[in-house]
């Protein structure tokens, strides 16, 4: 079963479009093993609380959205690109809710956790109890996540989650000078 | 320059003797001189220098037009921009709350995210995100959108004076219940600095501290 769930966990990080039914936009190669590694080895890390990795592996869903043409009432009109993860229980009644921001720095990908929630639909309503922002954001968010609620859940062993070497930011220990002085290595 | 019956006079003794002859024509006989001893009074009153020392009070300055704040910039943001804390609490109405706790709470919002443009710049998108700064034509002809005008211009304005009722504050939510208790991160804690109150959607601003990393458990060699 374990091995099962590694080589679909591979597939998706080699080929992400084939199995990714909620992703709004192709992630790029090897781009969700960085965000899981940043999910769980950030700095102030691991971002899944225990309880929905006790037995040792994480099931999630996610969206990916870059810059849009036309953006609509609920959509960002900036140039970032953002990485919306949900990390589910294993009855799939409340979750963690993640936001990263994708960006570079130089050749070097670099993600910022721009926001967090907790996501509880125990009571048949799916709510999100995030932590920046209104009304308007609470809307962005809820759209995303009911599509991520609908998709089939990806599992993957936390061992098999490696440390990728991609610089991870998050707004609990910011570092906005990385923007110009980025560090030379960030483990 | 002194001052000699409401006019000034470089010169205190000229001034004083025309200043007399005025007088004279209206409060003294036919040759200019008081008749009564109250006009002479009055007269030498009058023509005395006064206000040597103290300046006439400065006339008041026109006030500035409200929309001249918008295009003044914090860091990267203008307040404009932060008037778009009007699309993030859209159609957020006072209920139960009176509209001047809707509006102080909508200043609070305003703060925040001006403290938090001085604190990240170019970054605050990543880090302490809202709403477009945008805002689409209909909106922005509405009623609400010129409360939240309101409240950023207020919110900068009080900055510029050196007042912040948030005191530096940079992140806030919306709760849909009345508690305070501090929320909890994955990484850390945060506590809540300001409860205000929002009603229609029975929802409460909060402004919080700035998270504090939990102290990381020493690992096993």
């Amino acid at each position: 079963m374990r091995i099962w769930r590694l080589a679909l966990f591979l597939f998706c990080c080699a080929g992400p479009q084939m199995c990714e039914p909620a992703a709004a936009q192709q992630l790029e190669k090897g781009m969700l093993g960085q965000a899981l590694d940043c999910a769980m080895h950030e700095e102030e890390s691991p971002w899944v609380p225990a309880e929905f990795r006790s037995d040792g592996f994480l099931r999630f869903t996610y969206l990916y959205e870059g810059p849009k043409a036309k953006p609509g009432p609920y959509d960002y009109d900036d140039k970032l690109y953002r990485l919306y993860l949900a990390f589910w229980n294993t009855n799939r009644t409340k979750g963690e809710f993640l936001v990263l921001t994708a960006d570079r720095t130089g050749a070097r990908r670099w993600f910022t956790v721009s926001n967090e929630g907790h996501i509880d639909r125990s009571r048949g309503e799916l709510t999100l109890d995030f932590f920046q922002g209104g009304v308007w954001t609470e809307r962005h968010y809820m759209i995303r996540l009911r599509k991520m609620a609908a998709a089939e859940a990806q599992t993957v062993s936390v061992r098999d989650v490696k440390r990728t070497g991609v610089l991870c930011d998050s707004f609990l220990n910011p570092h906005p000078e990385w923007d110009t002085q980025p560090p030379p290595r960030q483990r | 320059m002194p001052t000699i019956n409401g006019r000034y006079y470089a010169n205190p003794a000229y001034g004083s003797v025309l200043e007399r002859s005025r007088l004279g024509e209206l409060l003294g006989d036919r040759r200019g001189e008081p008749s009564q001893p109250w006009a002479a009074e009055l007269i030498d009153y009058y023509t005395q220098p006064h206000s040597v020392n103290e300046p006439p009070p400065s006339p008041t300055p026109p006030g500035m037009p409200p929309e001249a704040w918008d295009d003044m910039r914090i860091n990267k943001l203008k307040v404009r921009d932060v008037a778009n804390i009007a699309n993030e609490n859209r159609d957020v109405t006072p209920g139960k709350s009176s509209p001047e706790e809707l509006q102080q709470a909508k200043v609070a919002q305003g703060h925040a995210i001006i403290n938090a443009d001085r604190a990240f710049g170019s970054n605050r998108d990543k880090l302490a995100s809202t709403a477009p700064k945008e805002v689409t034509p209909a909106l922005g002809n509405s009623p609400q959108y010129k409360q939240a005008q309101d409240a950023a211009r207020t919110a900068f304005q009080q900055q510029l004076a050196g007042k912040d009722p948030t005191g530096g504050k940079k992140w806030f939510n919306n709760r849909s219940d009345a508690s305070t208790a501090p929320r909890h991160l994955s990484g850390g804690d945060q506590s809540v600095s300001q409860q205000m109150g929002l009603g229609s959607q029975q929802k409460y601003t909060v402004i919080y501290n700035d998270p504090v990393p939990r102290a990381k458990q020493p690992t096993k060699k």
